[in-house]
């Protein structure tokens, strides 16, 4: 693997961690009773352009080298389910998770503006959402890369 | 941006994380039982999995925009409500596909 790909896949990982370190504390806040809005807005910001950079970080690697390098090797080796079922998943869940991002930033906006407690019932579902798809994504990650070895 | 305002995107947004996690869906199972989806992806946008993710960065930019200017608002939390709906079952659909694909059950 070149420098370049190597680079791309670190970020790729680093990249989501903090996104999902972010909408972590995104949620985190937004549920007490005085959220800190200056934080909620920052974290969420750092989410949606985490998961941005990990997608786009990501798919450069997966569409260049897993798909060619990668993907054999697990399909051909003891754990094919770990392609087979956890690489699939991961990848196309993984595609939800922006998007409710975008969400999730307007909902802190609405919120900062207007503390209704049925939309902060709702915006609060939607970012747990975004973090427990975020944590299967990355658990599925561990289980890929330990299905190449 | 005012509040009103903030409210009638927030319901757009919402609307348009609804139609993206039905297309990725759609687009994700279909591809795989029809092979000419899928081929038309990977032809079109050289890999069928960016073919999945710009479809549905446009579907959910139009639907934001038009939605955005169109609806009054009113309904952003119940449409939150129904793009966390529309999420999980998207993202367990696609995972029990998956799973029975690989059993060789579907």
């Amino acid at each position: 693997m070149s420098q370049f790909l190597a680079t791309a896949l670190v970020l790729h990982v680093v990249l989501g961690l903090i996104g999902l370190g972010a909408i972590h504390l995104t949620f985190m806040q937004v549920i007490r009773k005085q959220p800190p809005w200056g934080i909620v807005v920052k974290a969420a910001w750092i989410a949606f352009f985490g998961f941005l950079l990990s997608w786009m970080t990501g798919a450069y690697y997966y569409v260049v080298h897993y798909g060619v390098v990668v993907k054999p090797l697990i399909v051909s080796g003891e754990f094919p389910w770990a392609h087979q079922v956890f690489m699939e998943a991961k990848e196309h869940v993984f595609l939800l998770i922006p998007f409710l991002t975008v969400v999730a930033l307007f909902a802190v906006y609405a919120l900062r503006e207007n503390e209704n407690p049925a939309l902060k019932s709702a915006a609060s579902a939607l970012i747990a959402t975004a973090l427990v798809l975020g944590i299967l994504v990355a658990a599925a990650g561990v289980i890929i890369s330990g299905g190449v070895r | 941006m005012n509040n009103k305002t903030l409210m009638r995107f927030l319901q757009a947004a919402a609307i348009g994380s609804i139609v993206a996690s039905i297309l990725i869906a759609i687009l994700t199972i279909v591809g795989e039982e029809w092979a000419p989806l899928k081929d038309w992806l990977k032809n079109t946008f050289t890999h069928h999995w960016l073919g999945k993710g710009a479809l549905a960065i446009v579907a959910f930019s139009l639907v934001t925009l038009w939605q955005g200017y169109v609806c009054s608002g009113e309904k952003a939390t119940q449409a939150m409500w129904y793009a966390v709906i529309a999420a999980l079952i998207s993202a367990v659909a696609m995972t029990g596909f998956f799973i029975l694909h690989t059993f060789q059950l579907v």
